[in-house]
Formats: C-alpha cells, sequence, structure tokens
C-alpha cells in the first residue's frame, strides 16, 4: 500500500485552478520530486499536503487514513520553505531544536539530538550563532536539520535550493541528495529545475496548470517524454512540426529540415499504423542533441547549421547551434562535441552554414 | 559666504530653537520647583518628601499612571485583531477604512471632548437611548483615549506584521506546534518589540492627556496635567506645578528614552517581507466575518462619536436647526470678554501658519541635521532624541515653561503673540521632523553622487534630486504641523489671552458652560475644526511619498 495517496485534489484561487483534480501516490521511503514552471501549482500541492491550505474537492489519504481533519502541526510532516523561515529570535540550535520542543522532549535528549543533525548537515560549530549571521548555504542545512530532527514521516522541501547561487546550488544538491538517501526520508521535492529533480528523485511528476501531466522515473521522463510540454521543460532537444510526405511517398515524414524516413523514427507509429495513409496526422517531432553529429553517417540527414557560440566543456566543447529550416526558421539546441567521438578540429563559431547529419534514429515523434 | 558655515548655521538654527523655547523653560521649571529644596537654605530630601505630600504627587501620579494603563490595555485590545485584519488581509474599501482609522489621531482633543459629550454626555445620544451619562467618570475617559490611540497601535503593530513573513508562523505549524502555540512563541514573539513600542508610546500619550481629561473626567479625576493646570492658572501656586512638571518631565523623558530604544530594536531583528506576499483577499465566511468585525467595526466605532457630534450640532431641543450655527455668527451674550468664533478662526488660522512655516524652517535643516550624520553615533543619537523630547514634553508643562521663563528677563515675550505659535511649531517639530527623516534616508546616495559626478554642485544636487524627491514630503510635513497647530489646545490653554483665543479654547469654553445653547454651538464649532482638520489628514495621505508605504509609522 502507498504511503500516501492523492484522490481528486483540486484547489483554485478566485476562479483559477492552482491544483484540478491531482492524483498520486508516494510509497514509503521514496523521493518524489514535483516538477513545473512557476505557477503550476507546486507549491499549492505541497501546502495542501501540509495541511496549510485545504483543498475544495478530493481527498489525501495518509496510510489509507484520510487527513482533512488533521491539523498541520498533527500530521508528523515537515515543511522546508524556500526561504526556509528560520526563527530570527533564536539561534541555531534553538531553530533546530523547536520541533523537539513541541514534542516535549526532555531538554538532554534534545540537546543530544540538536547535536546530532547539527553532525549531518556539518554545522557543528554553529549552534550559538545567530540566524542573521549565517550565509545562504548554512541557513539552507539549518533548516534541512530543523525540519529532519523531529524525525517527520513526510519531509516537504519547497524549492530548497532555490535562493543559493549556481556554484552553491550545484554544491549542495549532491550532499541535499545524499542527506535525504542516508536518512532514509520518504520526500516530496518541488523544483522548477530540471537536474534538481532528475538528480534527487526516484521518481517524478510534471506539472502544468495545476494537472500532473506525466509521471515516472527520471531516466524514464527523459527517455520517453509523453508530450512537447515535457519535453520543451526537460529542454530535451528542438521540436518542430512533422506530417506525411505529401503524396504519402515512400514512408517519409516532411519536417522544415528535410525528409526523415519514418520506419527509423521513434514513436511513429503513434500517428496511425502507415504513414502513407493521407489521413494521418502531423504531429511534433523531437530532434535530440544525440541525433546530431558533425560527420556524415549512414542513413543519416545532412542538414544546414551555423554555430551560434562554443563554450568549453570540461568534456569537450559545449555548441549552441543553429539548425536551419527550409522555410527560414532556424531551431536552436545545445550539444557537446567531443574530441574522443567527434574526432577532428572543434567547430567554431562561423556565419556562414555548415552541414550536420540527423540520426533519425534519435528523433521522436511526441503525442502533442 | 564658506558653505561649510552656512551649513553650520543651519544646523545650528533647530538646535538653537529648542534649546531657547524647550530646554531654557525646562530649566526654569525645575529651578523653580526644586529651589526650596536643594538651594541655599533648602529643606533638603526632608522638605522634597513634604512637598510632595503636600502637593498630592503621589496620588496624582498614580491616577496618571492609571488611568495611561488601563487605556493602553483597552487600546491594545482592540488595536491588535485591528492590526491583523490591516496587515494580512486585502478587502475593499481598505485604503479608505485605513484613512479613517488616522483620523482621531490627529482630531484636536476639544473636538473628541465634544463627540463624546455629544455621545455619551448629558443629553447625549446614549442618555437619550438608554439614559447612560458616563462623563466626569473614568470610563468616559478611557474610551476617548481608546478612540484616539487604536490608530498608533494599528500603524506600528499593523506596519510589523503586514512585513512579517506568515511562513515564519508555519513552519512553526510544520515543526509541531498548534495554532495557539505558533502564535505565541513566533509571532507574537516577533511582534513583541513593535508591540511593546506601540504600548510605550500609547501609555505615554494617555498619561500627559489633558484636554480629554479636562472635558470628560471633570473634577474628580486629577491628573499630573490637570493639577498644573490648577495650580498655574487658578491657584497661582507656580512652585507647586514647577515641582509636579519636573515629576511630569522625569517620567515622560524615561518613556521617551525607552520608546527610542524598542523602536531601535524592533526595526533592527525582522528580515522585512514585502506586504503584497504576506497579504490576500479573505477566504470563507469566517475570514470575512473578522475582517468585518475586527477592520470594519474599530473604524465604525471611531467614525460613531464624530457623526454624532455632527448631528448633536444641529439637534436643538426643539428639533432639527441651524440655530447653533448661526448664533456662532453673534454676540448672543453681549459680554465684554466675549470672543467671536470668527475672530477665533481668525486667530488659529494666523497662528498655524506661523507654526508651519517654523517648524518646517527648523524641520528641514534638522531633518538634514539627523540623516546626514553617520548613523549610530553619540551626536546623531543625541540629536533624534532632542528632536523627539519635544513629543515627551507635556504641552501644559510646555505652556507653564513659557509663563514662568519668557515673561521675565533675559526673554520677555509676555507681549509678544509669537508665544502661541512658537509653542504649536516646537509641538509639531518632532512629527515634521519624523515624516521628513524617512524619505530623506530613502534617497539613495548613489542618487546624489551620480548627480555630483554628471557635474552638479552641492547646491545645485539639493535642489534638482532632493527637493523633487522630498517636494510630496514637505507638503506632507506642512499639513502636518497646520493640523497639529490648529487643533493644539493644552499649550495654547495655558499661554492665551482672550483676545488670542483659538477655535480649541473657544470651544472648551463653550464645553464648560451650562446650557443646550453653549453644548449645540461648542459642537458646531467642533465640527468645522473636525472639518479642517480632515482636511489635513487628506493632504497627509495624499502627499505621502508612494514608496512609503506607511506614512503614520515614518513619525512615529
Amino acid at each position: 500500500m502507498s504511503f500516501l495517496e492523492w484522490q481528486g485534489v483540486s484547489k483554485s484561487f478566485g476562479g483559477t485552478a492552482a491544483l484540478d483534480a491531482v492524483s498520486l501516490s508516494l510509497r514509503e521511503g521514496e523521493i518524489l520530486a514535483v516538477l513545473g514552471p512557476s505557477g503550476c501549482g507546486k507549491t499549492t500541492f505541497l501546502r495542501a499536503t501540509a495541511g496549510l491550505e485545504p483543498p475544495d474537492a478530493g481527498r489525501i489519504l495518509c496510510e489509507g487514513k484520510d487527513l482533512a481533519d488533521v491539523p498541520p502541526h498533527r500530521r508528523g510532516f515537515g515543511l522546508m520553505f524556500q526561504d526556509y523561515g528560520l526563527f530570527p529570535h533564536l539561534d541555531v540550535a534553538a531553530n533546530v531544536s523547536f520541533g523537539l520542543r513541541m514534542k516535549g522532549m526532555p531538554r538532554r535528549q534534545r540537546a543530544e539530538r540538536v547535536r546530532e543533525m547539527l553532525g549531518l548537515v556539518r554545522l557543528e560549530g554553529l549552534a550559538r550563532r545567530s540566524i542573521h549571521e549565517l550565509s545562504g548555504g548554512e541557513s539552507q542545512r539549518v533548516a534541512l536539520a530543523r525540519s529532519l530532527a523531529p524525525s517527520p514521516r513526510l519531509l516537504m522541501l519547497d524549492e530548497p535550493l532555490g535562493a543559493l547561487d549556481a556554484t552553491l546550488r550545484r554544491e549542495l544538491l549532491g550532499e541535499l541528495s545524499a542527506i535525504l538517501r542516508g536518512v532514509g526520508v520518504t520526500a516530496i521535492y518541488v523544483t522548477h529545475d530540471r537536474e534538481e529533480a532528475l538528480a534527487v528523485a526516484d521518481r517524478a511528476a510534471v506539472m502544468r496548470a495545476g494537472r500532473v501531466i506525466q509521471t515516472g522515473r527520471p531516466r524514464a521522463l527523459v527517455e520517453r517524454p509523453g508530450s512537447a510540454f515535457v519535453a520543451s521543460f526537460l529542454e530535451l532537444g528542438a521540436i518542430l512540426e512533422a506530417a506525411p510526405a505529401p503524396g504519402g511517398g515512400n514512408g517519409l515524414y516532411a519536417t522544415d529540415l528535410g525528409f526523415l524516413p519514418a520506419s527509423a523514427v521513434r514513436g511513429a507509429a503513434i500517428h496511425g499504423a502507415a504513414v502513407r495513409d493521407p489521413a494521418a496526422k502531423a504531429g511534433l517531432l523531437l530532434v535530440r542533441p544525440r541525433a546530431v553529429s558533425f560527420t556524415a553517417r549512414r542513413g543519416s540527414t545532412r542538414v544546414g547549421a551555423r554555430i551560434v557560440s562554443c563554450t568549453p566543456h570540461p568534456m569537450g566543447v559545449s555548441i549552441r547551434l543553429a539548425l536551419l529550416g527550409r522555410t527560414g526558421r532556424t531551431h536552436e539546441m545545445e550539444v557537446l562535441w567531443r574530441q574522443t567521438e567527434d574526432g577532428g578540429e572543434a567547430p567554431r563559431p562561423a556565419a556562414h552554414s555548415r552541414p550536420v547529419w540527423l540520426d533519425p534514429a534519435q528523433c521522436e515523434m511526441l503525442k502533442d | 559666504m564658506n558653505r561649510r558655515i552656512l551649513a553650520g548655521i543651519s544646523a545650528a538654527l533647530p538646535i538653537l530653537f529648542l534649546g531657547i523655547f524647550l530646554l531654557y523653560p525646562i530649566a526654569r521649571i525645575l529651578a523653580l520647583g526644586l529651589a526650596p529644596i536643594v538651594g541655599r537654605g533648602g529643606s533638603g530630601v526632608m522638605g522634597l518628601r513634604k512637598l510632595l505630600a503636600d502637593t498630592g504627587a503621589g496620588r496624582l501620579l498614580l491616577a496618571s499612571a492609571g488611568q495611561a494603563f488601563l487605556s493602553t490595555l483597552l487600546t491594545l485590545a482592540v488595536g491588535l485583531p485591528a492590526s491583523y485584519v490591516f496587515a494580512r488581509f486585502d478587502f475593499p474599501a481598505k485604503a479608505v477604512l485605513r484613512a479613517l482609522l488616522a483620523i482621531p489621531f490627529v482630531l484636536p482633543t476639544v473636538v473628541v471632548g465634544s463627540a463624546f459629550v455629544a455621545l455619551v454626555g448629558s443629553g447625549g445620544l446614549a442618555e437619550r437611548l438608554a439614559g447612560v451619562n458616563i462623563v466626569r467618570t473614568l470610563p468616559a475617559v478611557l474610551l476617548a483615549h481608546v478612540f484616539y490611540n487604536v490608530s498608533i497601535v494599528v500603524r506600528i503593530v499593523g506596519g510589523s506584521w503586514a512585513n512579517l513573513d506568515p511562513r515564519l508562523g508555519e513552519s512553526a505549524r510544520m515543526l509541531g506546534a498548534g495554532r495557539m502555540r505558533s502564535f505565541l512563541r513566533v509571532t507574537l514573539r516577533l511582534l513583541l518589540p513593535s508591540l511593546a513600542a506601540s504600548a510605550l508610546l500609547v501609555f505615554a500619550f494617555c498619561f500627559t492627556s489633558f484636554g480629554v481629561i479636562l472635558v470628560l473626567g471633570g473634577p474628580r479625576i486629577g491628573t499630573l496635567e490637570t493639577e498644573i493646570y490648577r495650580q498655574a492658572v487658578y491657584a497661582l501656586n507656580l512652585p507647586a506645578a514647577a515641582l509636579l512638571s519636573a515629576l511630569q518631565l522625569l517620567v515622560a523623558g524615561l518613556m521617551m528614552l525607552a520608546y527610542s530604544r524598542l523602536s531601535a530594536r524592533a526595526a533592527v531583528v525582522l528580515r522585512l517581507t514585502p506586504g503584497s506576499v504576506t497579504r490576500r483577499t479573505p477566504r470563507g465566511p469566517g475570514e470575512w466575518a473578522l475582517v468585518a468585525l475586527c477592520g470594519l467595526g474599530p473604524t465604525a466605532g471611531l467614525m460613531l462619536p464624530l457623526a454624532v457630534l455632527a448631528a448633536g450640532s444641529v439637534t436643538t431641543p426643539t428639533g432639527i436647526s441651524l440655530q447653533y450655527w448661526t448664533s456662532l455668527f453673534r454676540n448672543v451674550r453681549n459680554s465684554i470678554f466675549y470672543v467671536s468664533p470668527v475672530a477665533a478662526a481668525m486667530n488659529s488660522l494666523a497662528f498655524s501658519g506661523l507654526a508651519v512655516v517654523l517648524s518646517l524652517t527648523l524641520g528641514i535643516p534638522a531633518a538634514y541635521l539627523v540623516t546626514r550624520s553617520r548613523k549610530g553615533t553619540l551626536l546623531t543619537g543625541a540629536a533624534e532624541l532632542l528632536f523627539l523630547l519635544p513629543l515627551g514634553t507635556s504641552a501644559v508643562t510646555l505652556g507653564f515653561g513659557y509663563i514662568i521663563s519668557l515673561g521675565s528677563p533675559p526673554l520677555d515675550l509676555r507681549g509678544s503673540v509669537l508665544l502661541i505659535p512658537i509653542a504649536h511649531a516646537l509641538v509639531a517639530l518632532p512629527l515634521v521632523v519624523r515624516s521628513l527623516v524617512g524619505p530623506l534616508r530613502s534617497i539613495e546616495p548613489g542618487l546624489r553622487e551620480s548627480a555630483a559626478l554628471l557635474g552638479a554642485d552641492p547646491a545645485r544636487v539639493r535642489l534638482r534630486i532632493d527637493l523633487p524627491i522630498l517636494r510630496r514630503a514637505f507638503l506632507a510635513a506642512a499639513a502636518f504641523a497646520f493640523t497639529v497647530s490648529l487643533g493644539e489646545f493644552a499649550a495654547t490653554a495655558l499661554l492665551t489671552r482672550p483676545e488670542l483665543a483659538t477655535i480649541p479654547v473657544v470651544i472648551y469654553g463653550f464645553l464648560t458652560q451650562p446650557g443646550d445653547l453653549n453644548r449645540g454651538q461648542a459642537m458646531a464649532m467642533s465640527v468645522v475644526l473636525m472639518a479642517a482638520c480632515g482636511l489635513g489628514v487628506a493632504a497627509i495621505e495624499r502627499l505621502r511619498p508612494s514608496g512609503a508605504s506607511d506614512g503614520a509609522s515614518e513619525v512615529f
């Protein structure tokens, strides 16, 4: 049985739906990432689960029991806000021990637990530090220690790294993920950052306009994006329109980048058994960066491209590439050029176009 | 002329003024009050004890503090829920309600006195409806004090509350604290400095309350203030008045010191969250009911006495008529001491105009002095405290100080008509300075530096950068000074001469004489004064610099 279950949970604010019939489940010990652009309802989802924002409709069950009448402080859930919500009138240790006090834990045990938690987040020396004297990263760790101290049944993190700069974020992401795994806590991790979500989660749910539109393991989301929205939100590649070639000829997709053999394109079947079928609908095609190569290959389609910019990358050169469409439109994507695989001279930015080759097997049709 | 010298003079001007018209009178009061005790041949500590006992100082102190304490408690009881509602919710007509809530604070004490006489006095609404007449009792005084000071609590506590991150309370709830515990341990704890600051300010205002107690308390409720007035004006026992004034100054000084400490702490502790994040529209009937009860309720409660006052001015024993109004223009009693209301209005306008000019001339350099010198230095601290001091000195003490210090050489201004506007300017000065300091501090140094790098000399920087930014703040400060001066009663009551009577003095005169006509005329004139002050408040609200979210909290 799942630990938590959301059944058709809806919530709207002044006519706009922040949550629209959300149904999900979460197993014990699992880390679920809720991913989506800002304003998609992620935070409302957390607040509804926490009990801070009662849903208009639907039920939230914890171990089979409806939570509707359980107030936030009796749910045994922890919530870490984006800007941490640390109490400015208390020092670090008092912040961490707040939840323990509320539980009525005796003083000595409390001190022990606080020490343990500060050790976990590697802030042993800062127990008596005032909240105002903490750096961004330190505040984040104190907030994590405070949330974990009362051993919540569920820990919810709302954009936990959102307030930090990029370098610090990368550094803390690994650490945070290791701590969550180490403690083995059931967690919901809300973020708009795909890298964070994919790195931390066992399972991710993508939200859009109050609805959960796809859930799955991170790898599955990347490999099988169900929709153009998920593909573009996860920045999986360029998305362009594709239609069966006119005259139903030769099983080809006509795209802005030229003809692609339908038999090689993944997911082609979903648009009708036969692409020859003149009634087959046009769809959206995802062109992944790994479909692009800078040298000619068998079965690949030659496409004109312009190199917009090149950035040195630890693994080669990160290239901003504009694929030149026949209609004059360009389709930009980020590709990685590697010495070992691509060989030859690293490409350089240039005003004129050069050829690249697309492997249709690395392209796929999207559902919408 | 050397620019530094000019700057020095402009900075010295307000300090000099405060020295002559505040510190010197205070010194004279202290000298007069303490002379029989510490001077040559003084009677020492034993004498002090006897004198304190003779003047009833202990009893008066207790009475002053007791009524102020009760008033503060009641004010907080009404003000805190209202603060919450105004800080946390957006609702229709909120801006209007807020503005209405601020009106009582600038209303003259005699207007409030008249309004409460009309509401709960003899022949008032409550008496006609339910036979209740509580004028000349403590409850009437307490009611009027709550009426006056609720807006202070709502502005100060509500201001902090609006910028308090609601997620702090929610964090506490997620950590296992129930609603009540989360409120007590986090929200209330974080509001404590501003709560204490507002309570202290309310206490200080009630402690030095004069007009309200004189009009509504009657002879049975004697406080330090009314006793100083009685001893100085009626008993002509100047040493006793001086001793009581010295006592009053001591207590007020301590309170102001504590207040400036507290408000500094209130400003430091919290990381501010923008109000737009913390506010929302109420949801569900429960929250709407709360908004109606705690937001609309107090506002309606504040408006009630004013409405009754307006109604009372046209309600004669024989029905609705403009009799009270028309009689304002006739010398009905044919008395030679009679001051026509029209003449009093002219006096009031003239004094207020002078007070505005004076308080701005002094207030602008003072505000620059406070903001220019580095924050936290001893000089800035001393300057801020000095400009705050008039706020803590009761106007009665001030008036009394003028009587004993400026009526004899080296400074004989007894015959001068300037004494009253000077007192008014002094009462308005702290408000003017404080309302300018906020906007002045908000001018980023980078702005002035950019102008300087673009080739503007310091004078041009002030003209081209400071002035356009501060123009509205200057006008608001002027409106503030005008309103304060128009309604000032306590100092005027001590300094006035029959031909110099102002509107509040005339209203008080009407109120103390028996009869429906006098009462009615007091109400009619109070309505005029109320309207004038209402216009002043409207001007202040309109002119408030758009950057500052809360004009009055800048002032306190």
